[in-house]
């Protein structure tokens, strides 16, 4: 059996039994937002780890899955799994429509642009009061169930994130290693060769895009109906700054550096409580430090550290 | 083959090719060699579709590639090897290789058929091929560009400058390499500074200065010609056989 399905193995093995060992409610809700939050991050790596390209708005898709689905399922009561398709297919096409100009910036330019599509989406969450419930939020988003299964949070709502998080990242591995994730990688690395080899840039990039916006629809869904309460402000420019964080922690262009990134980023505020006060300033420090210590993220810096350790030894 | 009539690329108010007409008949290997600015990365680009032509045609096997984009002009048999190797560092020689067949569609068979062929070809690639292409000296990175150029099994190869940067004894090797590609069948035009060199494999020529053609003709010819020696080669004078060549506004 070859290293990566062993890791593979290893890594869903450990969330089972995680699953099955841990009773604290507490505890597994955490986790739960550890795996939404991958989910976030994966589609995001995608993006600025793979692709290159910078967004700062990806807030917006998350808030576009949770609020879909929360209208579609809670308002007009259809069934969420429905609200879901339909989530994803308004993601996807918003992402459409707003990448098709948008990626033609770059750099700095398509950083603000993004930045600015995420404020719009998270100005019309607050003001479309009727459909979105405004800035006092959105109540009675139904709970998730599939036949006789209900995911009230808690085991199984657990099991239902990580089993979505392990189909993204086995898409987001056959993606990567198809034709399609070494264009991406050319694009990254040097766009007018890629070009020039008939890599078509800017529909690739497009498409990158659109999957990381269906990728934080989904994240949104799933948030929506375990938390069954949402409001603006858990999608707008903080949410995106956090997505970022998340992926450049963890280490672009790499599939476990999201999953490391949401684990830190979701796990450092819930450590930090006992410093009050003074708890985002020590989040800052320890995130700057990491940046300072370990530029290329945490996955590829431990890994580093760990060959250079194991050359000298 | 390969026909420009009248072409010209602008970048802004600046006018990079003024006029240029050419021809490429199958099966040969012609040079475009110029001075610095001359014009011959811009045409390049053009030929290629990676800048668009302001004015003129560029028709290949009889079709205007116009309004083409580089996937459908790489898609229709042209390939191209950029300036300074442009490979892609981090990703492994084979990743590379793989890379220049994103066009075409093939059985993982026939891929796998290329890929032998071009580690044949280039044996060093071989013996490299889960390295990252950066680590790979300035000789092999041209063979590994012209390799992965090749992949996508090109009727027209059109390489720009690839003796740059390198020792004379690699530039020797890789000029070897494009005349073997050429007597395999492929036709090749190769825009190139060091005349000398690209001369000397080639079997028809043209000078560019300023965006414009001011000299063609037969590559002996041309290396023979005094002027041309003068402003390219360096060499000791010798019997002129202008009249032999077409000498473009005279």
């Amino acid at each position: 059996m070859d290293k990566e399905r062993v890791h593979n193995l290893l890594f869903v093995g450990v969330v089972v039994v995680t699953g099955v060992v841990v009773e604290n409610t507490y505890l597994l809700q955490v986790m739960t937002f550890i795996g939404i939050n991958t989910l976030l991050a994966l589609g995001l790596n995608m993006l600025m780890g793979y692709a290159g390209q910078v967004s700062l708005g990806h807030g917006a898709f998350y808030g576009i899955g949770a609020y879909a689905t929360a209208y579609l399922s809670g308002t007009l009561g259809i069934s969420p799994w429905l609200a879901l398709v339909c989530a994803i297919f308004l993601a996807v096409g918003v992402a459409f429509v707003v990448g098709r100009p948008t990626l033609k910036l770059s750099g700095y330019y398509l950083g603000m642009g993004t930045l600015g599509f995420g404020m719009i989406v998270h100005i019309l969450f607050r003001e479309a009061g009727s459909i979105t419930g405004g800035a006092s939020g959105f109540v009675g988003i139904p709970m998730l169930t599939l036949g006789p299964l209900l995911f009230e949070g808690g085991q199984s709502y657990f099991y239902l994130v990580w089993a979505v998080v392990f189909g993204a990242i086995f898409l987001c591995r056959r993606i990567l290693d198809s034709k399609t994730g070494r264009a991406l990688a050319a694009i990254h690395g040097r766009e007018n060769a890629a070009v020039a080899l008939g890599v078509d840039a800017h529909s690739l990039k497009l498409t990158v895009f659109m999957f990381s916006a269906a990728l934080g629809a989904v994240a949104g869904f799933l948030y929506a109906h375990f938390v069954l309460f949402i409001s603006p402000d858990s999608f707008g420019f903080m949410a995106s700054v956090k997505m970022v964080t998340m992926v450049v922690i963890g280490g672009m262009a790499s599939v476990w550096g999201a999953l490391i990134g949401a684990v830190v980023i979701t796990l450092l505020p819930e450590v930090l409580h006992g410093f009050a006060d003074h708890e985002m300033i020590v989040f800052g420090l320890i995130l700057m430090g990491v940046m300072i210590v370990m530029p290329q993220g945490l996955t590829k810096g431990v890994m580093e550290r760990y060959a250079r350790y194991k050359k000298r030894a | 083959m390969l026909e420009l009539k009248n072409v010209q690329c602008r970048y802004g108010r600046i006018t990079a090719v003024n006029g240029v007409s050419l021809a490429v008949s199958k099966g040969e290997l012609v040079s475009i060699i110029g001075a610095n600015g001359a014009g011959k990365s811009t045409l390049f680009s053009a030929i290629c579709g990676l800048v668009t032509a302001w004015d003129g045609e560029i028709r290949f096997k009889g079709a205007s590639l116009k309004g083409l984009s580089p996937s459908d002009i790489v898609s229709r048999g042209i390939s191209m090897v950029p300036e300074g190797r442009q490979i892609f560092a981090p990703l492994s020689v084979m990743d590379n290789l793989l890379l220049g067949s994103y066009c075409v569609k093939q059985t993982r068979g026939a891929r796998k058929r290329e890929i032998a062929r071009m580690m044949e070809l280039f044996p060093i690639l071989g013996e490299r091929r889960d390295q990252p292409a950066g680590t790979l000296s300035g000789g092999e990175q041209q063979m590994l560009a012209i390799g992965r150029a090749l992949m996508a099994k090109p009727e027209l190869l059109v390489l720009d400058e690839p003796s740059m940067g390198l020792a004379p004894k690699i530039v020797k090797m890789i000029f070897d390499t494009i005349q073997q590609l050429r007597a395999e069948g492929v036709t090749i035009v190769l825009v190139e500074q060091n005349a000398g060199a690209a001369l000397a494999i080639a079997d028809r020529g043209y000078v560019l200065e300023t965006g414009k053609v001011v000299l063609e003709g037969s590559a002996g010819a041309l290396l023979c010609d005094e002027g041309v020696k003068q402003a390219y080669i360096g060499g000791t004078p010798h019997s002129p056989p202008r009249d032999e060549l077409l000498l473009i506004g005279a």
